[in-house]
C-alpha cells in the first residue's frame, strides 16, 4: 500500500535538492535576513525606548518576523519550482523520465510536494526564532497557526504556478522571466486595486453605495473556502502543467476544465453563503451576475485561443460528448455550462434583486463575441500562446482607443451616448452600474455581439478555406 | 507472432516529411538494424514507438498495444535508449537506478537485488557508489543501458547506442547487445555507423529521407540485392585473360569487373560449387594467386541501396 504511494519524483527532486550547496547558501542567507530583522526591531524598540510591556514587544517583534518570511517565502518558493520541468528539458533528462509509465500528474506532482517539502523546512528554520519570542509572552497561538498556514497556502499557489511555468515555457530562464514578470503584474495590480479601494473609502461619497464581495463570510467559512479554493488553484495549476508534458496538451485539457468548473462551483456557493447575511442589509444590483462574471471574463481569453480542430462540421462541438476535446471549439459550450450553472444559482440564491434574464443574455451575448474573436485569432494564428497575446493585446488596444476617444470629445463638450457605450465592445461593463439600465440597452447590446461574432467567426471560417484550397495546390 | 509492426506510420513537420508510409515488422526475437544517413529519419522513428512523438498518421503496435491509445501499456513493455541523454547531477549509480526502479513500480525488495544484477551485466558493479556525472562517456551509455533493463523489457529501442564512444568501449556495448539478443529481446537499434550492426542484427532496415528503402532478413536481401556471391581473385600479370575465361561463363557469372588489379565476379551459379570457376581457370593457365568468396556486408548494402536514391 505504502509503495503505491511513494512518488520516486519526490524523492529523486529532494534528494538533488538536499545535496547542492546552494540550498544550504539560501538556508544561510534566509535566517540570517530573519535574524538580522528581529534584531533590527529589537535595538528601534528597546533602545530606542519606545517599549512599554514585553508582550507588545514580543508580539511586535513576531509580525515583523512573519512579515519578513512571507516575503523571502514569495520571493524563495517560485524559484524552488520554475526550472523543475524546463531543467530536465534542458539537461536532456525528461525523454527517460516520459518513458516510465509514471503518470504526468504523478511526474508534476512529485516536483510539487517536493518544493512544499523545503517549504516547511524553511518555516521549520524559522522557529526557533518564533521560540524565543514566545519566551516573552503575548503570542496567540492560534494567531501562529493562522500565519504559518496562510504562509503555507500562499507558498502552495506560488509553486504551483512556478511548476506550470516551468511545463509550458521551453527554457528556465523564459520560465522565471515570466513567472517572476507575472507575479510582480499581480502584486502590483493587487496594491493598485488596494489603494483605490481604500482613497474611495476615503473620499467617495456615501458608504452605503461601496460593497465589498466576500466581507460577510467570516470566520470558519472563510478558512473552509479558502483552502478549498487554493486546493482548488493548485490542483488547476498542476494539470496544466502535467497537459504540457503530454505530446498535445489539449488531449488532457477536459481535466483542467473539469476542476475550473468545481472552482466556479465553489465561487458559486460562496456568492450564496455571502448573500445569506447580505440579504437584510443592503441590496446589491446583479449581484449574482455582477459577481461571478469577474470569474468567466478572467478565465474566457484562455479558454477562447488555442490550436483549433479541423476537419468537423460546427455542430460537432455542440454534443455534450465532445467536451472533452479541450479545444477552442468546443470552449463555447463549456462556459456557455457555467453560465446556465449562474443562472440556476441566481434562482435559487436568497440574493435581492435577482439578476434580470435580459442581463444573462447580455453576458452570454459577450461571451459569445469574445469567442468569435478568439476563433479568428486562433485560425490566423493556429498556436496557443499567439492567439492568445492577440487577443488581449487586441482588447486592450480597442480599450485604450475608445477610453481616448471618450477623453477627447469629453474636452469639447457632450459624448454622444452611442460612443460612451462603445467600452461595452471590450468589458461587459454594464452588469457593475449600480442603477439598472433599461431592457432595451441590453438586448441592443446583445444583438450588436451576436452579429459582430457572427462576422468574425464568417471570417475564420473563409481564411480557413483558403488556407486549405492553398495547401491543396502545393 | 510480429511483436512491433507499423502501418503507414508517417511523421510531417509542415511541409517536411520525417517519416513516410512507414512499415516496420520484428518477430520476436528479432534483432533489427536500422540504418540510415544522418537525417534520415531513424530518430523520428524511434521516438514515435517509444510514445514520445505523435505520428502524424498512420499506427502501430508493440506486443499488441496501441501506440496512441494504450501509450502506458507501450511504455511498460519497452526499454528506450535514446541517441542524446543527460544525467541527474548529485545522484550516485544506484540511486538513480533506484528512482528508475521506483518510477517503473517495482518492490523495494527486489529493487536491490536487481540494481545489482543489471550493473553485473553492464559491467558497472565497481561503480555504484560513485556519481553518476563522474562517469565516462562510455559508462553512462552502459548506465542507460542497465536503466533500459530494470523492468525487463520485451522490445528493446536503442537509438545509436553507440555513438561517440572509443572504440573499446563500442566493442563492449556490442558484446552486450550479443548478450541481450541471446536472452531473447527484441531489439530495434538504429545506426548510421554500419559495421557496428554487422554481426549483431538479423534483420536490417534502410531508411533515407524518410522513406524506408528496403527491409527483411540480412541474408534474403542480400540475395535479393546481389543475387550472387562475390568472388575475388588474384592473377599473376595482366588480368585479362582471367576476365575472358569468366566472361565465357555465362551460366555461372553474371558481372566481371577489374578493379586495382582484382578481378571481381559475381557467381551466380549453384551454392558451393565456385570449384568449376577455379577449373575452369586453371584449364586456360590462369596464374591464380588466390581465389577468395568476399563476405558481402552491410555496407555493400547501404551503398547499393542508397546509391538509387540519390541517382
Amino acid at each position: 500500500m505504502l509503495e503505491r504511494l511513494e512518488n520516486p519524483v519526490f524523492r529523486q527532486s529532494s534528494r538533488q535538492r538536499m545535496r547542492g550547496a546552494r540550498t544550504y547558501g539560501c538556508l544561510i542567507a534566509y535566517l540570517f535576513i530573519l535574524a538580522l530583522v528581529i534584531v533590527f526591531a529589537y535595538n528601534q524598540l528597546v533602545v530606542g525606548g519606545q517599549l512599554r510591556s514585553t508582550s507588545g514587544l514580543a508580539q511586535i517583534l513576531f509580525e515583523a518576523l512573519v512579515a519578513t518570511q512571507w516575503l523571502l517565502v514569495g520571493v524563495i518558493t517560485p524559484a524552488l519550482t520554475t526550472s523543475a520541468i524546463t531543467m530536465e528539458r534542458e539537461q536532456r533528462t525528461i525523454d527517460l523520465l516520459l518513458i516510465t509509465p509514471l503518470s504526468r500528474l504523478s511526474i508534476v506532482w512529485g516536483k510539487f510536494t517536493s518544493a512544499m517539502a523545503f517549504l516547511v523546512v524553511l518555516i521549520l528554520c524559522g522557529m526557533p526564532l518564533v521560540a524565543v519570542l514566545f519566551l516573552l509572552g503575548g503570542i496567540d497561538s492560534r494567531l501562529l497557526l493562522a500565519r504559518y498556514a496562510m504562509m503555507l497556502l500562499t507558498g502552495a499557489v506560488l509553486a504551483a504556478f512556478g511548476l506550470t511555468m516551468s511545463a509550458v515555457c521551453a527554457t528556465s530562464t523564459l520560465a522565471n522571466l515570466l513567472t517572476y514578470g507575472g507575479l510582480a503584474v499581480g502584486y502590483f495590480v493587487a496594491a493598485v486595486a488596494g489603494v483605490t479601494f481604500v482613497l474611495a473609502r476615503a473620499f467617495g461619497g456615501s458608504a452605503g453605495s461601496f460593497f465589498v464581495f466576500g466581507t460577510s463570510v467570516t470566520g470558519w467559512q472563510a478558512w473552509a473556502f479558502a483552502l478549498a479554493g487554493v486546493a482548488l488553484v493548485v490542483v488547476i495549476l498542476l494539470q496544466i502543467a502535467a497537459n504540457y508534458l503530454l505530446l498535445d496538451p489539449r488531449v488532457g485539457a477536459w481535466k483542467t476544465r473539469l476542476y475550473t468548473a468545481g472552482l466556479y462551483a465553489l465561487l458559486l456557493l460562496f456568492t450564496v453563503v455571502d448573500a445569506r447575511s447580505l440579504v437584510p442589509r443592503t441590496s446589491v444590483p446583479n449581484y449574482i451576475a455582477s459577481n461571478v462574471a469577474p470569474f468567466l471574463l478572467v478565465i474566457a481569453p484562455v479558454l477562447f485561443t488555442g490550436v483549433p480542430y479541423t476537419g468537423v462540421r460546427w455542430y460537432y462541438w455542440l454534443l455534450p460528448a465532445n467536451l472533452r476535446v479541450g479545444t477552442v471549439q468546443s470552449a463555447w459550450l463549456y462556459l456557455m455550462l457555467l453560465l446556465l450553472a449562474s443562472v440556476a444559482t441566481d434562482v435559487f440564491s436568497p440574493a435581492s434583486p435577482k439578476t434580470h434574464a435580459i442581463i444573462w443574455v447580455y453576458l452570454a451575448g459577450y461571451l459569445w463575441w469574445v469567442w468569435s474573436l478568439g476563433y479568428l485569432f486562433s485560425m490566423l494564428i493556429r498556436n496557443r500562446w499567439g492567439a492568445l497575446f492577440a487577443l488581449l493585446g487586441s482588447l486592450a488596444a480597442v480599450m485604450q482607443l475608445l477610453a481616448t476617444l471618450n477623453a477627447a470629445l469629453a474636452v469639447r463638450g457632450r459624448v454622444p451616448p452611442w460612443i460612451e457605450q462603445l467600452p461595452n465592445l471590450v468589458i461587459p461593463m454594464a452588469l457593475w452600474e449600480s442603477s439598472q439600465r433599461h431592457v432595451d440597452y441590453y438586448a441592443t447590446w446583445a444583438g450588436i455581439y451576436l452579429v459582430v461574432g457572427l462576422f468574425a467567426v464568417w471570417l475564420a471560417v473563409k481564411i480557413d478555406r483558403i488556407r486549405q484550397d492553398r495547401s491543396a495546390e502545393r | 507472432m510480429a511483436i512491433v509492426e507499423t502501418h503507414n506510420l508517417t511523421k510531417r513537420y509542415g511541409n517536411l516529411v520525417a517519416v513516410n508510409n512507414l512499415n516496420l515488422r520484428l518477430e520476436e526475437g528479432d534483432v533489427l538494424g536500422f540504418i540510415g544517413p544522418n537525417g534520415a529519419g531513424k530518430t523520428t522513428t524511434i521516438r514515435m514507438l517509444a510514445t514520445l512523438l505523435e505520428p502524424t498518421s498512420g499506427s502501430a503496435t508493440i506486443a499488441g498495444h496501441d501506440l496512441q491509445r494504450e501509450p502506458e501499456a507501450v511504455r511498460r513493455v519497452i526499454g528506450y535508449m535514446p541517441d542524446f541523454f543527460g544525467v541527474y547531477d548529485d545522484v550516485k549509480v544506484w540511486e538513480y537506478l533506484d528512482f528508475f526502479a521506483g518510477a517503473y513500480r517495482i518492490p523495494h525488495t527486489e529493487r536491490t537485488k536487481l540494481i545489482d544484477d543489471v550493473l553485473a551485466l553492464t559491467d558497472l558493479s565497481h561503480k555504484k557508489n560513485d556519481y553518476v556525472e563522474a562517469l565516462s562517456r562510455g559508462m553512462k551509455q552502459r548506465l542507460c543501458l542497465a536503466k533500459t533493463l530494470l523492468h525487463n523489457p520485451q522490445v528493446l529501442l536503442l537509438d545509436e547506442p553507440a555513438s561517440g564512444l572509443d572504440p573499446r568501449a563500442r566493442i563492449e556495448i556490442k558484446e552486450l547487445l550479443k548478450e541481450l539478443r541471446n536472452m531473447g529481446k527484441t531489439i530495434l537499434i538504429s545506426s548510421h555507423i554500419l559495421p557496428e550492426l554487422a554481426d549483431v542484427c538479423n534483420k536490417i532496415a534502410i531508411i533515407e529521407r524518410g522513406e524506408l528503402l528496403i527491409s527483411g532478413e540480412i541474408d534474403s536481401i542480400m540475395r535479393q540485392l546481389t543475387g550472387s556471391h562475390v568472388l575475388e581473385i588474384r592473377v599473376a600479370g595482366d588480368a585479362d585473360g582471367a576476365v575472358q575465361v569468366l566472361q565465357n561463363q555465362h551460366a555461372d557469372i553474371r558481372e566481371v569487373e577489374v578493379e586495382d588489379g582484382v578481378v571481381r565476379a559475381y557467381y551466380i551459379g549453384p551454392p558451393g560449387e565456385h570449384y568449376r570457376i577455379i577449373w575452369a581457370l586453371a584449364e586456360q593457365r590462369v596464374k591464380v594467386l588466390s581465389f577468395t568468396e568476399q563476405s558481402t556486408n552491410l555496407e555493400d548494402i547501404f551503398m547499393r541501396v542508397t546509391r538509387g536514391v540519390v541517382q
